[in-house]
């Protein structure tokens, strides 16, 4: 018998034990290799087309990724081998060197990893195809995914985790030699130590998460905030980390002692014993809860977010392209010939269709209080339309019609895509405009959230009386749009190619500020496009970090169990119910897994609401749904380790 | 006869820079080559420790220990882990055997981590599984055996290397009466058979009454020291139990 006999035995006769493990590693490599997959798929990357917004984004993950594997593969090798201390101190014992020992979990490892790449790129397979088509429906192209195995993806993930792994053996390896003989017999021994609480530092801890959220609540209304909205965020950020942490790490064994004082209650046995536990547990625990509650914050924030702008945007985008159709007017013949293919077309007649003139009208935006992103994008000026042609509009669009202005007046249209706006932005503020005739200057009597055009970047609006609308238009650009809409937009794709069609026949020689063809089923696809890569994208990285957490809070409540084998058959020994015994068990199970998700969910509900306001979204429907999600996975998690720890400590 | 423990003025003290707790107070032990060896006394005494520190898993705080001649406080660990190898066996109260090797692996695992062959290894296992009243059970796995038969593989592990000395740590503590008697008949077969220096941590007197001479602690120091010579194990368990009681553990310690 060799020791690779007793590796190969050890392997063959522990494999149920390993299995966590092996799980752990098995679901990295499956991960990574199924997002690296999509990297490397060429029906995804075709689809995508020209547009290869997907490529560098898609890298930076896959990036983010390993890192995070890295951290996952590491700690779980790390609680893996000191779960093994036993057997160590038993090798040690009968004259193996720490070389030999080391030497011995180094193969051992290696031989699990391997396996665990093998297994783990067989799932990926499977899963990237599911994938692809997750990523494909969320993001509105429609295509049957083919299965195929795909060679690229296979040897980077066996590169990038045959680095990771034989990193994490060699730190198992270099483990053993940290081990001191004596203390491989004594770990069961050691006792827990009790800890006194200190009031300070729990109110220390309610003081800044309550700073922290307070600050963030109040972000819409502060002028600091305002000014410095990353540096407020980050430093929030910060000091809703600590305060997290001292809560875990000293706030909560001192609420337990509060509990612990009312007699009545903590001798009810249930209590007694979780309690007691409890408090040590917390506090030795309390930088991995900050860790998980943190995680799960993010999580939550970062695909509440995401999915909100995806819901949101898909909702509200007819309110940022108003028509189905915006075109630049070109030739007679040219302008004919789409009327012709908008009468012949059947399915979606048309609802209104009007041309119309506006001005593009150098000015001063100095004595705006907020200056309009539109005006420095088309070179400092004002897009100007005369009250007559604005009334004809709003009519069309169903919206609020205008009084007649006096000649020094003006009203701004603009619509933020995201951020909110005060309705009464730049009202009494003044604007100059210029023309061949001098300066003219305006006072800004109403502000109008709203857009006018179906441009990608909607210029800012200025709507002026009719006679200065003539008096400006002598030595300004004067641009002639047509606008569209036609009935069942959505579904016009088909129309909106026959248009492009004709637009890109004539010859575009156009000296303007915009020139092209606006469709509302091209802006609806790019958006959903974006927005859909980027739910997928949340949501993948958010299942990542929720199964993560999930595993490390399974690894150490079962860890724990076996460190309190005795004391349970104790327990039961002194006659405890087996029933009764399970009940402590999923109670102290319960707060583990409890704690940190409503901390994480209590964070990012405080984030999303301080983003919702500055950003003026609803975040509540999109975020609830993410919510009970994520609670639900955890519940089926919590479920899970309570039946494993119950199975080892209760049989 | 040759000597080989040699402990002098071995001093052990345990905990933080406040709270210091001396456990052994100047030890002195030497046990001669072929010797059956009992430490006893009551609890807190320092047996384990010194133990401990004679198997070279703990380090002594001060004092010298040659085993064997050799020199092992402050031995770095590389070297001691070859000197544990080729000079020390063990035994432990909870048996400490792997369950995923059966108990002919789990007796030959000293030998692989000394590389040796597979049929000088078979036939020696077999020899001394045959003396201890094991053979029958080799090709099973840990758990389908007895405390005893247990504890017997781990005695069986402990020689089958021929070390020096074996060390045993309360190694009838979870044992029956019949199995206890059975092992320390093992123990006395190693001791007159193969020569085995045994010293054994017990405290239980039945235990080491079958010991050639028992050393009592008490408070971290050695207190007497009792030989049996020629006279019967009945005369010398009736003797540790006099002693015992003198020693103030309370006789309930003692039965």
């Amino acid at each position: 018998m060799t020791l690779y006999d007793v590796v190969l035995k050890n392997l063959k006769h522990n494999i149920g034990k390993y299995a966590i493990y092996i799980a752990s590693l098995v679901f990295s490599v499956l991960i990574y290799f199924t997002f690296v997959s999509l990297q490397y798929n060429e029906q995804i990357s075709e689809a995508f087309g020209r547009d290869d917004k997907m490529g560098p984004l898609l890298a930076v993950v896959s990036v983010l990724l390993a890192v995070f594997m890295i951290v996952f593969v590491w700690y779980s090798n790390a609680f893996f081998i000191t779960n093994r201390k036993q057997e160590i101190g038993l090798y040690s014992l009968v004259g193996g060197t720490k070389k030999e020992i080391g030497r011995m979990l180094f193969y051992e490892n290696m031989c699990l990893c391997l396996l665990a790449l093998g297994i783990g790129i067989g799932l990926g397979q499977l899963f990237s195809t599911f994938f692809s088509m997750i990523l494909l429906k969320v993001m509105g192209i429609s295509l049957v995914v083919h299965f195929s195995i795909n060679l690229g993806a296979i040897v980077q993930t066996a590169i990038v985790f045959g680095v990771i792994m034989l990193i994490a053996s060699l730190h198992g390896y270099l483990l053993v030699y940290r081990f001191r003989l004596i203390e491989l017999f004594q770990a069961k021994h050691r006792m827990q130590q009790q800890w006194k609480p200190s009031y300070l530092l729990a109110v220390l801890a309610v003081g800044l998460v309550g700073a922290a959220y307070w600050s963030l609540l109040h972000a819409y209304d502060s002028e600091s905030w305002s000014e410095h909205f990353g540096r407020n965020m980050t430093l929030s950020l910060i000091v809703l980390v600590a305060g997290t942490y001292l809560l875990f790490h000293t706030g909560s064994s001192f609420f337990v002692e509060l509990w612990q004082r009312r007699k009545k209650a903590y001798y009810r046995w249930k209590n007694l014993l979780t309690l007691t536990q409890l408090k040590s547990r917390l506090k030795s625990n309390g930088f991995l809860l900050t860790v998980i509650s943190v995680l799960n914050g993010m999580t939550l924030v970062a695909f509440g977010f995401a999915y909100t702008m995806y819901f949101n945007t898909m909702q509200t985008l007819g309110d940022h392209v108003p028509y189905s159709y915006q075109m630049d007017v070109q030739s007679v013949e040219m302008n004919n010939e789409i009327t012709k293919v908008l009468h012949e077309n059947k399915d979606h007649p048309v609802l209104f269709d009007e041309t119309f003139d506006y001005l593009m009208v150098p000015g001063f935006a100095e004595g705006l209080d907020t200056i309009p992103g539109g005006y420095f994008y088309y070179g400092e000026t004002f897009a100007l339309l005369p009250v007559s042609t604005y009334n004809l509009l709003a009519k069309r669009l169903g919206r609020n019609e205008m009084n007649p202005l006096d000649a020094g007046e003006t009203v701004m249209l603009g619509r933020n895509f995201i951020g909110s706006q005060h309705e009464e932005e730049n009202v009494g503020r003044t604007v100059v405009l210029t023309s061949e005739e001098g300066e003219f200057s305006f006072q800004v009597t109403g502000n109008r959230i709203e857009s006018l055009f179906s441009y990608d970047v909607q210029p800012s609006v200025l709507i002026v009386d009719n006679g200065m609308y003539e008096r400006l238009k002598k030595g300004n650009a004067v641009m002639m749009t047509r606008v569209v809409t036609v009935d069942k937009q959505l579904e016009a794709a088909e129309l909106t190619e026959a248009l492009r069609a004709v637009i890109e026949s004539g010859e575009v020689d156009y000296q303007g500020a915009h020139r092209g063809f606006y469709s509302f089923t091209d802006s609806y696809r790019t958006a959903q496009s974006i927005y859909g890569l980027l739910v997928f994208v949340f949501g993948f990285m958010g299942l990542v970090f929720l199964i993560a957490t999930g595993s490390v809070i399974y690894f150490k409540t079962l860890t724990e169990a076996a460190e309190d084998r005795r004391r349970y058959e104790i327990l039961r020994k002194i006659g405890l119910s087996r029933r009764k015994v399970k009940q402590v068990i999923a109670r102290q199970t319960s707060l583990l897994f409890l704690l940190p998700l409503l901390v994480g969910i209590a964070h990012s509900c405080v984030i999303l609401g301080s983003l919702s306001k500055v950003m003026d979204i609803q975040f509540v429907y999109p975020v609830s749904i993410c919510i009970a999600v994520y609670t639900c996975l955890y519940w089926v998690y919590y479920k899970m380790t309570v039946a494993t720890a119950n199975k080892l400590v209760n049989p | 006869m040759e000597i080989v423990v040699e402990a002098k003025g071995v001093h052990k003290v345990f905990g933080t820079k406040t709270n210091l707790v001396p456990v052994l107070e100047g030890v002195d032990v030497t046990v001669h080559e072929g010797e059956f060896v009992g430490i006893m006394g009551p609890s807190g005494a320092g047996k384990t420790t010194l133990l401990n520190i004679l198997a070279t898993i703990d380090q002594p705080t001060s004092g010298s220990i040659r085993i064997d001649g050799t020199e092992i406080t402050g031995m770095r660990d590389e070297p001691l882990s070859e000197f544990r190898r080729s000079n020390l066996g063990f035994i432990f109260q909870d048996y400490n055997l792997l369950d995923s090797l059966t108990i002919r692996e789990n007796i030959m695992l000293p030998l692989a981590f000394a590389n040796q062959s597979y049929v000088t290894t078979d036939q020696k296992v077999n020899e001394i599984a045959e003396k201890l009243g094991i053979a029958p059970i080799l090709e099973r796995y840990p758990y389908e055996t007895s405390g005893g038969q247990k504890q017997r593989t781990a005695a069986a592990r402990a020689i089958i290397h021929n070390p020096k000395l074996v060390l045993a740590d309360e190694p009838t503590g979870a044992l029956d009466s019949k199995a206890s008697m059975d092992l320390l008949t093992a123990f006395q077969l190693m001791n007159r058979e193969y020569r085995t220096t045994i010293l054994m941590v017990t405290h239980d007197a039945f235990a080491a009454s079958f010991c050639d001479r028992v050393i009592f602690m008490k408070d971290g120091r050695l207190f007497t020291e009792l030989v049996k010579g020629d006279k019967d194990r009945k005369w010398f368990f009736d003797q540790l139990v006099t002693t015992l009681s003198s020693l103030g553990g309370g006789r309930y310690d003692v039965i």
